[in-house]
Formats: structure tokens, sequence, C-alpha cells
């Protein structure tokens, strides 16, 4: 029951192992691993198994598929990956830095507003751009 | 941390470089039509200016910023004013380049701008951290600009490999920076420089230490970067492939930023280590000088050829390291902060003056070669330049000037800065080292000067397109004439600044 | 409860194992992609183990999240097909299975020699999301800010590169230089 009661994080006595502040995350963890186990198994217990060449074909909405899934993307979803993983690394930032926060007062407050007003001139820019833009026709290049 | 003013003040040009280049871009993302790049870059020539200003006003607050990461001394204030003024002429030398060649992007501007910013933390940082991050947006910055012709082959296999190789450079100088904080405990400079003296003074370290390696490592990441050998491989391939304006300034400004992060780590941070690097030093500079003239024989290219040139160009320079390493400064007094007596020492005034004549006269000369190679940068061979002379005199001209100064004839400023530097040598009894660059000049002569041959003494081969007329180059080129002419004539101006 | 954390660092450790032969086995490049992300998380679980939260999130959130995101897309993008079994695929096995377990071998011996085992247990939060925070933004105050320089680089040179050229909407292009461009020049 030790483990239980260390659900809680702000529950533990002082001196407790430092992982058990992520036992909650451990038991979701296993949660979710187990729904998804379940929920696969669960339909691979109860169902009938009854394949045929046209139930093991992709599903596409209901229309017969037609030819191979992995085609080339456009390059504009590419661009799209590429400016995601930048806003993501700068969101790494904003994690330390609300953990501080309330330590760090208005300075912290500019510091950050400062940041964030060079980031989203990039934000602006990208979308004057036009690379969150995608109902233009495809030109030819 | 309280900040203060003079903190700021301290940063006042990459301040401005920053707000420039995100003006830019924002004008960017806005402007249809012709404008775009126009706009763009005044506002680049703008803003360069006005960073040019604050780098000069620096010399009114000196100190360091932002709890010692930053130092702005007479080193970090002279590459300033050296970048800066670097960046305003590249933007005039590209503004109509850029429209004559193709699409005119705004962006080459703001990366241009961005870059400086990078290169402007490169030589006013005291912390290693910092200096990473320099040196990153620098070179990503450069990067880019490689493949700004994106749609000719060779400028993005120029800009691949020099990502690739750059990459590996900046991996390795970064595990040179963990190493020398295992060992120190430190990122500052100056503590680390401190730290290691004060293990030395106990008698602890020795040469199996982490040091060695962290230094090692450290020269291999900044090697790339100043494209000395034996890390020279990729620059003929870059600096072929990237458009001419690029190359200029890769070879220029962002060659004389990586010099300065060479002088500090090696002078503030391991300074107690320079028995020990002055031999890195040492087989650095003659392999750099002597395979870039030798290679620089062969080549057809003009770009191809001033890429070796530029690798001689940086032994000569590390030649002056060397003699930093064997003479090593001063004891520094008491009170004084160790950098700013970092012009005091034998060599560095001569690295100084070198870089300042080799940033203008390279420049120049891959700013006639943009010129020269026209739209799509298609005549750069040595055979397009044939009759240069009759066709174009005054771009011959400039060539010939630029050339002669890059081999060192007098009334030049490259002669002066050779021979502050073979000087430097010669004082320091580092005879073989200083003949290895005397012979290395005499075989330099050979390719200079058949350039200038090929342009006065051959016909023009086959039909070329005319030059488009371009006012803004011609300053910008005449900026770069002016700055080799005057440190070849009165050099006495930067002389006596130097010695202050 | 130093038990938990052992059979946590087995139960991961072994998933990052079995994700990392997974990916060098696989011939389809999604396969394997999708196994290095399973490598990724047990990671990120086995740095908390470790005591280091940060590095632990940010494994989450930019490795196994945005960088995997950017495999599987290049991957797409390059329309990589599953590669057809290769000849040289059994020489690699045999001095590759050696050379693994040697150096296996050698970081064993090395951390049995340096390390004492209750060191190599004691999990303390050396590097709290707060000691960082702190270091961040009150020393790294400048570096933090020249870091939003690298992010504007990051995304002009992106756009720059990847993005279409507006060849409509741009009034200076005459056909000719349009079509010196295509060309290639």
């Amino acid at each position: 029951m030790n483990l239980l009661a260390a659900v809680n994080p702000n529950s533990l006595p002082a001196g407790a192992p430092y992982i058990l502040h992520y036992v909650p995350l451990l038991i979701q963890f296993i949660f979710a691993m187990a729904f998804a186990g379940l929920a696969i198994g669960a339909s691979w217990l109860l169902g009938r198994h009854r394949n045929t060449r046209r139930k093991l074909s992709p599903y596409e909405c209901g229309i017969t598929p037609e030819g191979d899934a992995r085609h080339r993307f456009a390059v504009k979803f590419y661009l799209v990956a590429i400016v995601f993983i930048l806003f993501d690394i700068e969101a790494v930032f904003l994690l330390p830095w609300a953990v501080v926060y309330r330590g760090l007062g208005w300075f912290g407050f500019a510091e950050m507003a400062i940041y964030l007003a060079i980031v989203m001139t990039g934000f602006l820019y990208i979308w004057k751009k036009g690379v969150f833009d995608w109902n233009t026709p495809e030109r030819a290049e | 941390m309280p900040t203060s003013l003079m903190d700021y003040l301290r940063i006042l040009p990459e301040i401005i470089l920053t707000v420039f280049g995100a003006l830019i871009l924002l004008v960017e993302g806005a402007a249809r039509g012709g404008s775009r790049g126009r706009i763009a870059g005044a506002l680049a020539f703008i803003g360069s200016l006005l960073a040019l200003a604050a780098g000069i006003s620096l010399i009114r607050y000196p100190g360091t910023a932002f709890a010692g990461m930053v130092r702005v001394d007479s080193v970090s204030i002279y590459f300033h004013i050296l970048i800066l003024a670097t960046v305003a002429v590249v933007t005039l030398l590209a503004m109509d380049f850029l429209r004559t060649d193709g699409h005119p992007r705004g962006e080459f501007y703001a990366l241009l701008l961005f870059a400086a910013v990078g290169m402007g933390f490169m030589v006013s940082s005291d912390n290693l951290i910092l200096t990473f991050i320099g040196l990153e947006i620098s070179s990503i910055s450069s990067y880019v600009l490689c493949a700004y012709r994106r749609h000719a082959p060779k400028s993005t296999e120029a800009a691949l490999k020099y990502l690739l190789l750059g990459s590996f450079a900046t991996a390795f100088f970064l595990y040179g920076i963990t190493l020398l904080y295992g060992a120190s405990g430190s990122v500052s400079l100056p503590a680390i420089g401190q730290s290691l003296a004060g293990k030395m003074a106990a008698g602890g370290l020795a040469l199996g230490s982490l040091i060695p390696l962290a230094a090692a490592l450290i020269f291999v990441g900044l090697g790339f970067k100043v494209s000395a050998a034996p890390f020279q491989v990729w620059t003929p391939d870059v600096y072929e492939g990237a458009p001419a304006l690029v190359t200029g300034f890769i070879s220029t400004a962002a060659k004389a930023a990586a010099f300065v992060i060479l002088l500090r780590v090696f002078y503030v941070a391991l300074r107690g280590y320079s028995q020990q690097w002055f031999w890195l030093m040492w087989v650095a500079a003659i392999l750099s000088m002597t395979l870039g003239n030798i290679g620089a024989l062969r080549q057809t290219s003009l770009k191809r050829m001033l890429a070796y040139s530029s690798v001689a160009q940086a032994g000569y320079i590390l030649v002056a390291f060397a003699v930093i390493a064997q003479n090593p400064a001063p004891r520094v007094l008491p009170g004084h902060a160790p950098v700013s007596g970092i012009l005091a020492g034998p060599g560095v005034g001569a690295i100084l003056f070198y870089l300042t004549v080799y940033t203008a006269m390279n420049l120049g000369a891959f700013a006639v070669i943009a010129r020269v190679a026209n739209r799509g940068e298609r005549f750069t061979s040595l055979s397009d330049f044939a009759g240069l002379g009759k066709r174009h005199p005054g771009l011959a001209l400039a060539m010939t000037l630029f050339l002669l100064s890059l081999l060192g004839v007098p009334f030049t400023g490259g002669f002066l800065a050779k021979l502050y530097i073979f000087q430097s040598a010669f004082q320091a009894h580092l005879i073989g080292l200083a003949i290895v660059a005397l012979v290395n000049t005499v075989i330099a002569a050979w390719y200079y000067l058949r350039v200038v041959v090929y342009m006065y003494m051959r016909p023009p081969e086959g039909e070329l397109p005319p030059i488009a007329s371009s006012p803004a180059w011609t300053l910008g080129a005449a900026c770069c004439a002016v700055v080799v002419l005057w440190l070849g004539i009165l050099p006495g101006h930067l002389l006596h600044w130097l010695a202050k | 409860m130093l038990n938990l954390q052992l059979i946590l660092f087995l139960i991961f450790g072994a998933l990052a194992v079995a994700g990392g032969i997974n990916m060098l086995r696989s011939r389809s490049p999604i396969y394997g992609a999708l196994s290095l992300i399973l490598v990724m998380g047990a990671l990120a679980v086995l740095y908390l183990l470790l005591g280091a939260e940060f590095i632990a999130f940010v494994q989450i959130l930019v490795y196994a999240g945005a960088i995997m995101v950017l495999f599987v897309f290049v991957i797409m993008l390059l329309n990589a097909q599953p590669l057809p079994p290769h000849e040289r695929a059994r020489f690699a096995r045999r001095l590759g299975l050696p050379a693994i377990f040697i150096l296996l071998g050698i970081l064993a011996a090395a951390f049995a020699l340096r390390y004492s085992r209750a060191r190599l247990a004691a999990g303390s939060p050396m590097f709290h999301v707060r000691s960082i925070g702190q270091a961040l933004f009150h020393q790294g105050l400048l570096p933090f800010e020249a870091t939003s320089v690298l992010f504007l680089v990051g995304i002009a040179g992106a756009v720059l590169l990847a993005a279409r050229p507006e060849t409509q909407s741009s009034g200076t292009d005459t056909p000719a230089v349009k079509a010196a461009d295509r060309s290639g020049l």
C-alpha cells in the first residue's frame, strides 16, 4: 500500500526516494498500455477471423484503394514539420521558465516577453509567407 | 539577475542587428511586387550602419556585461567594427546583384544581419556557452546563405557539404567545451584560465589530463571554421558553389570571428599550455600555407583558386598564433583584466592588421568575381577573365589591386600585413616558420599573377554578355579598394590605434 | 523503494534495447523510425530514473515528438522503399556482433572498476527543472535570448530553401530570368 500512498506526491515524506514523485506517471503509463492492449486483444479474441482479400485491403472511406499509400509528400508538409520542430524547441524553454516564474518576478516576465516577441516575429513572417496556406493550387515549379 | 542599462549598451550592435533583421523578415513577408528586395536591402544597409556606429561607440564603454558573459575590450570593439563594416559593404555589393541574379529575396539580408549578430557574440563573448550559440547563429546563417541560389545544383551541393561538415566541426567544438568544463568546472574563459593556472601551480595537471584533448577538439572545430589545414578539404567545393558574394562574406567576416575565438580560448583560457599548443599552431600553419598554395596552382576556376588561396592566408595568420604561443604575454598586472592586455602580446597586433587587410582584399576580389560571373554565375573560370582589361578596365584594375594585395606586393595592405607577420616570426626566432611562409609567398605569385596576365595580355575568348552597371556595387568595391590602398600606404593610423 | 527503481530500469532498459535491435532489423524505413520512437521514449524513462527530469521531458518533447515527426516526413518525402536483402549485411553481422560484445565488455569493466554499486543506485534529482530554470534565467539570460535569433535564422532559412518561390506575385521577374532560373543555372 506504500505505492498507493505515493500517488499524491505532495503527501510524500521528506526523505522519500526521488523517483516516487513520478509514480502517477507510471500508473498512467500502465493504464494506457493496459487500455491499448485490452482494446486490441479483446477485438482479436471476440471477433471472428474470416479474412478475404477485400477485407484485408486498407480502408479508404469505402472507396476502392488506388495505388501505394506511400507516395511522395509535397515539400510544404515538410516545411510545416520544420516549423513545428522550431516552435517545439521554443516551448521547451517555457517549461523551466514556468517553474521558476514566481521567483523571477517582472524581470523574468520581461525576459520571456522579449524572447517571445522575437519568436513571434518569425511566426508572423511565415504566416505572411503563406506557409500555412494550403489552398493555393500547386504551381508548376 | 539584475541588469543595468550598461549591460544592454554593451551588446547594442547585436540588438540593433536583431531588430533590423526581424524588421526585414516582416517587410519581406508583407511586401508584394518588385519593391521587396529593395526595401530589405535598404533596411539592411541602414541597420548595419547603425550597428557600426554602436560598435564604434563601444569604445566609451569597455568592461563586462551580463555578469561576465560579455567582455567589451579592444579586441571585441575592433572586430565589431571590422565585421559590421564588412556586412555594410556586402549589403552594398549585393543590392543590384540579387536583382540581376533572379529572385531578389529579402531573407538574404536578414540572414546576413543575423550572421553578424552571431559573429558579434563570438568576438565579445567571455563564456563558452555564449560563444557556442554565437558560432551556431553565424554558421547556420552561412549554411543557408550558401544555398541562396537554390535552383543551382552547385549552390545546394555546397550548402549541404558545408552543413554536414560544419555540424561535425561544431560538435567537435562542443565536445571540447564539455571536456574543458569537466577539467576546470567552468565555462567562463577567465575562470577556466584561473582554475587551470591554479591546478598547474599545485603541480596537479599532467599531460595525461583532459586539457590537451579538449584543446585539440576545440582546435579541430575552429580550424574547420577558419579553413586551416588539415581541416580545409571542404573549402574549395563550398567556396566554389556558394554565390560569390556569400563566399566573400564567409571567407572574411566568419573567419575573422572564428580567429577571435581561437585567440580567446588559447590566449585566455589555455595560456598556461602555450608550449603544447605552439606545435599545434606550427603544424597547422605550415600545412595550411603549403597545401593552400600548391592546391591553388592548378585551379582554372577563379573561385576555387581563391578558396585555396584563403586556406593559405589562414596559414599566414596561424604563423602569428605560433608566435603568440612562443612568447606568452607578459604577466598581467594585478587588478588588470587578463584580456584587456590582449593586444600587448607579440603577434596579436599582426593578426588584427592581417585580418583587416585580408577582409578588404578578399571581399573585394570576390566582389569582382560576382560582377564578372554575371547572372547565374556562369563566368568564373580563368578564361572568362581573359581580356577583361579591354572590356572593363575598371573591373580589371580593381581585381589587379586585390590580387596584388593578396600576393603581398609593396604599397598594398597585403605587403605590410605579411611583413608584420614575418617580422614577428623572426623576432620570436621562428626562423623555419618564417622561411616556409616566404617560400609560399613566392609560390603564390604564380597563380595570382597568372590572373593578371590573363586579364591584360590575352584576347577575350568568345562572346560574353555585357555587365550591367551598379552604383551600389561600385561604392562597396571602392570601400574595399580604399582600405587596401590606405593600409598599404599610410598604415600609421591603424598601427597607432593597435598599439594603444 | 530502490527495488521499484531497479524494476523500472530493467523494464525500460529492455524496451530501449529491443527497440534499438528492431530498428536495425527492420528493412522498411518507416518501421525503423517507429522503433526509434520506442527507444527514445524508453530512454526518457531512464533519464528520469537517473534524476534528470528536464532531459527526460526534452527527450519526449523534442526527440520522440518533433525530431521523429521530421524523420518520418523525410522518409515520406524521399519515398524511401524497404531495402532489399543485402550481401554486405551478413558481413556486417559477422563483424558487428563481436564488436558489440567487446564494446559492452569494455563499458561494463569501466563501470565496475570506477563506480560502486551504491553510487549507481542513488538517483538524485540533480537536474531539477527548477535549478535549470534558475540557471537559465539568471546567469544564462543572454545565451537564452540569443537562441531566439537562432530560431529566426532557422525559420528564414527553412522558408528560403523549402518554400515555393512566389513566381506570380513578384513583379520583377522577367520571363527570361525565370527560364534561366528553371534551367538550373
